[in-house]
């Protein structure tokens, strides 16, 4: 009963007979758009805090008896409300039981984010990569839940996790599925070049420029020596330099409120990058390279990947500054190696290259025309395999 | 010594249990169980012996009037009874009250 009301409930003392009456309704954040999803095209509703209020967004949108919704504890102090939905005979169970035990199992005080969360019951949690993708997008959350993933999300947090995920996944949003398909396959593409470039362009300058001066050509070779003829560090220490700079303008600009961030924004890229090169602090195509490395970085839809990414940079810089295109294979190969390894709930995280199912990647690099959607990802392993057929 | 400590920890879990018993979802326990809580709401009705205590700021302001204090209003001696029996008005027990008698 202490328990009721703490969770809204009145509590309604008569005689030596105590009643419960759920009234619970706080103050809620009205729904609004996402913050860190933002679609062109499409709905542009975003879950909120409150989860009645997403759940309801979620049943709108898929009026079928079949999703189910488990409710957890969660917090020895906290006492949050954890949710589990899937649809039944569409989701795996095996799934559904795992993702259940786990948060049952978890020991913690207090969790406060469904991105909290699942950091406590992930397979890989010294790895710098999610293995759980999250969304606030009810359209992706119901895509997914059709797709045979299973969501889970903390009451209080505006975030919902599907499981198992895919690498792949991440490079996915909604636009691409609300645009003519060759337009979301090329954009879909580009996220994945975009995704390349993050990690190598600014590494592959310093490895030519530290060890591989033959690999430059001629007319191009004069003008960088041109530019970083002032310039008095080792192009390792002037990459980091750059990069740290870029950091520390992001980290800023996404802490401050909007205007100022933009005034940042503006003044870290044009003013503090004009200055460092007329300054010989750094040559004017490294700032070319750490900023179109920036700018590739943010095309990738998911922030925590995008993170995950930035980070991975920075590893590899070093290895080009200290062992050239050698060191940079090797870094590469590692991650590769690394995200080979992972698993998401149990599922492999390369799924559908590694696995390899080469039915799923009419989804993956691509966004195929819907007419050829014709079954679930078989990450998902789900009982009912083939699309637009429900059991009864 | 691990004879000892065993049997220590089955004495205070056996005490805890007697604690448990005792425990039962009344008004008193449940005002001592919020007690220094400032944002605590309690509303009495002495005429048909009711107290509600709830958290203001949790609770939906349009479900309370219309679930509780409209009823609550037009209640008197001869009809609370069969006001409490509608179905918003659970009946409530405390949970460490059943672990209790779970646990003998």
């Amino acid at each position: 009963m202490i328990k009721g009301i703490l969770s809204g409930n009145v509590a309604l003392f008569h005689e030596s007979d105590t009643y419960i009456v759920d009234v619970y309704g706080p103050a809620a954040r009205a729904i609004e758009q996402s913050q860190t999803e933002t679609v062109i095209t499409g709905p542009h509703d975003a879950f909120t805090e409150q989860a009645n209020s997403n759940l309801s967004l979620i049943r709108e949108r898929l009026k079928s008896s079949h999703l189910k919704v488990i409710k957890l504890e969660v917090g020895e102090v906290a006492k949050s409300n954890a949710y589990i939905l899937y649809i039944k005979d569409i989701a795996n169970m095996d799934y559904v039981n795992e993702l259940a035990s786990r948060i049952k199992a978890m020991e913690i005080d207090t969790v406060y984010d469904t991105n909290m969360l699942i950091q406590c019951i992930d397979d890989n949690p010294s790895s710098i990569f999610p293995q759980f993708i999250s969304t606030e997008r009810p359209d992706t959350a119901v895509s997914k839940l059709s797709d045979g993933k299973v969501l889970c999300f903390l009451d209080g947090s505006p975030s919902i996790v599907s499981v198992p995920a895919s690498f792949f996944e991440f490079f996915t949003s909604s636009d691409d599925y609300y645009q003519r398909w060759a337009i979301g396959s090329a954009t879909r593409l580009l996220r994945l070049v975009a995704f390349i470039i993050t990690i190598t362009f600014t590494a592959v300058y310093v490895s030519i420029t530290t060890f591989h001066y033959e690999m430059i050509p001629e007319h191009l070779l004069l003008s960088l020596t041109e530019s970083r003829n002032r310039v008095p560090f080792p192009p390792l220490y002037e990459a980091l330099l750059m990069e740290t700079t870029i950091e520390l303008l992001r980290e800023a600009g996404a802490r401050l409120p909007t205007k100022i961030g933009q005034t940042i924004g503006i003044v870290g890229g044009i003013v503090i990058g004009q200055s460092a090169v007329q300054a010989g602090f750094t040559s004017n195509i490294l700032v070319i390279a750490v900023a179109s490395s920036a700018i590739a970085s943010f095309v990738v839809p998911n922030y925590v990947m995008s993170a995950s990414i930035r980070l991975v940079r920075f590893g590899l810089i070093i290895l080009a500054g200290l062992l050239g295109n050698f060191g940079l294979a090797a870094g590469i190969a590692a991650v590769v190696i690394h995200l080979s390894g992972l698993t998401s709930l149990g599922s492999s995280y390369l799924s559908p290259v590694a696995p390899f199912h080469s039915s799923d990647w009419k989804d993956v690099f691509i966004r195929a025309p819907f007419s050829l959607f014709t079954r679930r990802p078989s990450q998902s392993k789900s009982p009912n395999k083939i699309r637009n057929k429900m059991r009864k | 010594m691990f004879k000892k400590n065993k049997r220590k920890k089955l004495l205070d879990s056996q005490k805890s249990s007697a604690n448990q018993l005792d425990t039962k979802p009344t008004l008193d326990h449940t005002l001592m169980e919020f007690a220094e809580c400032a944002d605590l709401t309690t509303r009495t009705y002495p005429e048909i012996k009711v107290d509600l205590v709830f958290f203001e700021h949790l609770v939906d302001d349009s479900k309370i009037n219309n679930d509780v204090f409209i009823p609550l209003a037009e209640a008197n001696q001869e009809n609370i009874t069969r006001i409490l029996s509608q179905s918003q008005y659970k009946p409530a027990k405390d949970s460490r009250f059943d672990q209790g008698y779970l646990i003998g």
